[in-house]
């Protein structure tokens, strides 16, 4: 579908969304991806893509609690939206369709 | 614990506001999170780490070029600073003045020294042109000397084939008078082969110099004495004293590290003179090699060593404390080569580096001068200053409005600096005897800019910052707190340190003065325009014959038989041992053999310990006072010991003469000595004449030279024009030192008249009410000169001590060293005293001379 083309990052970060469900804010985004990918993202990456994936409608933003440990400063947190959900779906449809394929050839040969 | 202040404010100032708190929060929680994990250093390494990854174009604020400076403001800020300049012009005036000679003071040091690299480069392939230099050593002292002994020519010829051409240049120890526009010039005439030009190929503006080498008598000249003394339509075949002209060069001192007025053909080989020929002798010759670019240079030096080693061994042989080692020196490299005699060159290695080191003084000096009026300036200011931050002025304004004003006048300082180096540097390079190049360069221009720009930032930053940091209300008190350092005590005290430095230069300067001219009049024992010295072909049994016939010639006085002439060749470091304890002196000494005619000669310089002898029946020693010096010890006083050079006849010292020195006219003064036998067989003579009739007298000599010796060439040493020579460079050097030294002074005179006129200005009203009240001109003066007395004494307290322990210390050995006393200190304290309470009355007349209505009108 026309304008739901989903990077490698930002997929892995709606994915986290999804994951945490209602805990999901800057920091519990940033430790999902670090613990399930064992890469270490850095916060800007992270706000890079957040941006982005915000700018094209598929997550949406809310301000939280503000807490001591935050120096009193609010949490952001983040849903994923029906757009984002549909974009989601489409990545894997397509690489569901891949690994057949491949799985196909593998048996043929 | 909060997070680190410094990148929480960096991230702050760079993050869009709308993310701020989001971000902000994420990091705060995860920096305490760790800090509960891995610890403080952890944290704050993580937290830095974040901060920085975040400098990324998503979280950035934009901020439009046009709002990050408030240009409005800035102009403001210049427009005030003209104003401000136009109102004190007096003090504008001063600073580009003084600012301005400096920076053109700079740039003519900077300039020589780059010039001096400049020279040697036209040479057609320079890059295999290589001088031989002698590192020679002895028991005294070890020197680098730009000659070589006249036999090494020939056997660099048998034994280095790699050695394309080899250029000698000989020049005599007397120089060549000749008649020119009705007066007699010295002119100084360079021997040399058939190579030179082969080797230095200068440019040929008239005839053909290949023509010196077909008849002795044909000569070449440089443009300079062409342009003196000569046409170009005529000056080939012109007579010369001896000569014919037969070409003209251009000028050797603009293009290369030589400097002479006429080039000859009169070389003296192995064949010549002994004292020519010697190995020991190395003044008398320059040697250059160009060598094919196939050859290597090592393979060259590695043959040069070679040879070195053996001539070594036959010093050795012969007991000659002396051993060379040939260097080979890049053409390149020549003009700013560290070598004695390093002729034609106005700035030699050490010579540039003391300019350096003139040139970094000076740029201090000025930078405080201007840095102390620039606080002077703002601390007149102070209501001023104190109404604005009333009002309002941020810090920011405070100092931008001290910052336009240090900027612009350092850069209108700046451009007349250049200016003034531009219009000076042409009439410099005209008149002077060396090469100048007028032309600036990009890199000093650039970098005379920089240092300008950021002096005028340091000079305006730190009085703005002082004032923005003190209150508005503690600038208008006029009573300082007690205990805390105050506007007024920063002021005093930088005037008493710019007082000091002055004071430091002014009296290192009298020093310097002092002994220049002490070394300039030395009263050397051997040395007198009555004396001069003859070097007979051989030494035989005829030469007692030669001297009997000496004796009998009207108008000589004196002759003494003297193994070693002063200034141009003593015996070599001899060994001295004191027979009390068989210890040798560590530095050897100095020594001149002579009969007892040499009493006569040095009778006024001559203190006998005890009774002269009545009969000279046994050898003695006559030693100067360093070798005495050296000499004593707590066993036996030198007059008590007796010493040996080596043999085992040990002899005593029975007197000692003033002003004896050896080969140095003026540095590195060592141990010497005259060893004087009953008669002493020596084919060198030296000759004391009488006042009356010289010419006549040596005439007379050089008749009777070459009727025993017919076909010699009859070369007498004048040794006075031989110390005058020797003195030239040390002289130049002085002369180059004491000019950028006044400078200093100067342009310290210039800063104390700027806190004079602000001292004057500061008093302007209380001058004016002691006006009405009857005070006179001399009470007013002595009124602001109070402070100055007290700065003059604590600036004489620690200048004099520093300026005593600096030249005693830094400076070089001098043959004849200047002993500092209490008589030097004042006479220069004096003088700077002097001329400070001149400036300071002269400026205090202007104000002493105002209505006092017009000064009190304002208040």
């Amino acid at each position: 579908m026309k304008g739901t083309y989903l990077g490698e990052f930002q997929e892995l970060v709606l994915l986290s969304i999804l994951v945490l469900a209602e805990e999901a804010y800057g920091v519990s985004i940033q430790e999902e991806i670090n613990q399930k990918t064992g890469r270490s993202i850095s916060r800007g990456a992270l706000h890079s893509a957040l941006t982005r994936l915000e700018d094209k409608d598929f997550i949406r933003s809310q301000f939280g609690e503000a807490t001591p440990e935050r120096g009193g400063r609010r949490k952001k947190y983040y849903q994923i939206t029906n757009l984002g959900q549909k974009s989601l779906d489409e990545a894997k449809a397509i690489r569901e369709e891949y690994y057949s394929t491949i799985q196909l050839k593998t048996q043929n040969t | 614990m909060n997070t680190p202040r410094f990148w929480t404010r960096l991230l702050k100032w760079f993050c869009n506001n709308s993310f701020f708190e989001e971000i902000q929060g994420d990091l705060e929680e995860q920096y305490h999170a760790k800090l509960k994990k891995d610890g403080k250093h952890a944290a704050k390494a993580f937290y830095r780490k974040e901060v920085i990854f975040l400098i990324r174009p998503s979280v950035i604020k934009y901020i439009p070029f046009r709002r990050l400076v408030n240009w409005a403001f800035v102009l403001h800020a210049f427009k005030a600073s003209f104003r401000n300049l136009k109102k004190h012009r007096a003090y504008s005036l001063l600073n580009i003045v003084g600012f301005a000679a400096a920076i053109s003071i700079c740039l003519f040091c900077v300039n020589a020294i780059y010039s001096n690299q400049q020279l040697d480069q036209k040479f057609e392939d320079k890059e295999f042109i290589y001088r031989v230099n002698t590192m020679s050593t002895n028991s005294l002292n070890t020197s680098l000397r730009a000659r070589t002994p006249i036999r090494l020519y020939e056997r660099i010829k048998e034994e280095i084939p790699e050695a394309k051409e080899v250029a000698i240049i000989q020049s005599g120890a007397m120089g060549f008078e000749a008649f020119l526009k009705g007066s007699k010039q010295a002119l100084q005439v360079f021997s040399v082969n058939e190579n030179f030009f082969e080797v230095l190929n200068y440019e040929v503006l008239y005839g053909n110099v290949n023509d010196i080498f077909k008849n002795k008598s044909n000569v070449v000249i440089t443009k300079e004495m062409l342009d003196k003394y000569f046409k170009p339509e005529s000056v080939i075949g012109q007579e010369l004293g001896p000569y014919i002209i037969s070409a003209v060069i251009e000028t050797p001192a603009k293009v290369s590290h030589l400097d002479f007025d006429i080039l000859a053909t009169d070389i003296k080989d192995k064949d010549a003179l002994a004292f020519y020929s010697s190995w020991r002798t190395i003044m008398l010759q320059q040697l250059y090699i160009k060598r094919y670019p196939e050859s290597k240079e090592e393979t060259i030096q590695a043959k040069l060593t070679a040879i070195a080693k053996e001539v070594n061994k036959e010093f050795e042989g012969k007991d000659i404390d002396l051993s060379y080692d040939f260097r080979l020196e890049p053409l390149k490299d020549v003009a700013s080569s560290n070598a004695d005699m390093n002729q034609g060159t106005l700035l030699g290695a050490g010579g540039q580096r003391i300019i350096w080191i003139l040139v970094a003084i000076l740029l201090g000096v000025c930078s405080f001068n201007y840095t102390n009026l620039a606080m002077a300036s703002a601390i007149a200011r102070t209501k001023e200053v104190a109404v604005r931050k009333v009002m309002g002025s941020l810090k920011s304004a405070l100092v931008l409005q001290f910052l336009a004003e240090t900027i612009i006048l350092s850069l209108i300082a700046y451009l007349f600096g250049l200016i003034l180096f531009k219009w000076l540097a042409p009439k410099f390079a005209t008149f002077s005897e060396f090469y100048f190049n007028t032309n600036l360069s990009l890199n000093q221009v650039a970098i005379f800019f920089l240092f300008t720009l950021g002096m005028s930032l340091i000079s305006g930053i730190i009085p703005g910052l002082i004032f923005s940091n003190i209150s508005a209300l503690q600038l208008f008190r006029k009573t300082k707190k007690q205990g805390k350092l105050s506007l007024m005590h920063l002021k005093k005290g930088m005037i008493v340190i710019q007082m000091t430095i002055g004071l430091f230069v002014f009296i290192v300067g009298y020093f310097i003065y002092n002994q220049a001219a002490l070394i300039s009049k030395q009263d050397n024992a051997l040395v007198n325009e009555d004396y001069i010295a003859v070097q007979l072909p051989k030494y035989d049994s005829a030469n007692i014959i030669f001297k009997n016939e000496l004796q009998r010639i009207k108008g000589i006085e004196n002759v003494v038989t003297l193994e070693g002439i002063p200034l141009l060749q003593t015996l070599g470091a001899t060994y001295f041992e004191k027979q009390h304890n068989k210890e040798p002196l560590r530095s050897g000494v100095e020594l001149f053999r002579a009969d007892q005619n040499i009493l006569k000669l040095i009778d006024p310089h001559l203190k006998w310990f005890s009774q002269k002898p009545e009969q000279i029946e046994t050898p003695f020693f006559l030693a100067n006072r360093l070798l005495i010096e050296q000499a004593s010890d707590t066993i036996k006083n030198i007059r008590e010991g007796f010493y040996s050079l080596g043999n085992d006849e040990y002899l005593p010292v029975l007197g000692s003469v003033d002003n004896l020195f050896g080969n140095q006219a003026a540095l590195d003064p060592v141990p010497a000595a005259i060893l004087i036998y009953p008669e002493v067989n020596s084919s060198s003579f030296y000759l004391e004449l009488s006042p009356e009739g010289r010419s006549e007298t040596i005439d007379a000599v050089a008749k009777l030279y070459r009727d025993h010796y017919p076909g010699a060439d009859f070369l007498p040493f004048f040794l006075d024009d031989i110390l005058t020579k020797n003195l030239g460079s040390f002289k130049n050097a002085i002369k180059a030192i004491l000019f950028v030294l006044s400078s200093i002074i100067v342009i310290t005179l210039m800063g104390q008249i700027g806190m004079s006129m602000y001292m004057a200005r500061s008093k302007e009203k209380e001058i004016g009410i002691r006006k009405v009240l009857g005070a006179s001109f001399n009470q007013i003066v002595n009124l602001i000169l109070r402070s100055t007395y007290i700065q003059l004494i604590i600036g004489a307290l620690v200048a004099s001590p520093l300026a005593y322990l600096f030249y005693t210390n830094a400076g070089p050995s001098f043959t004849v060293q200047m002993q500092i006393g209490i008589e030097h200190f004042l006479i220069g304290l004096g003088l700077f005293s002097l001329v400070i309470i001149g400036l300071i009355t002269v400026q205090t007349w202007g104000t002493t001379n105002a209505q006092p209505a017009e000064t009190l009108r304002n208040e």
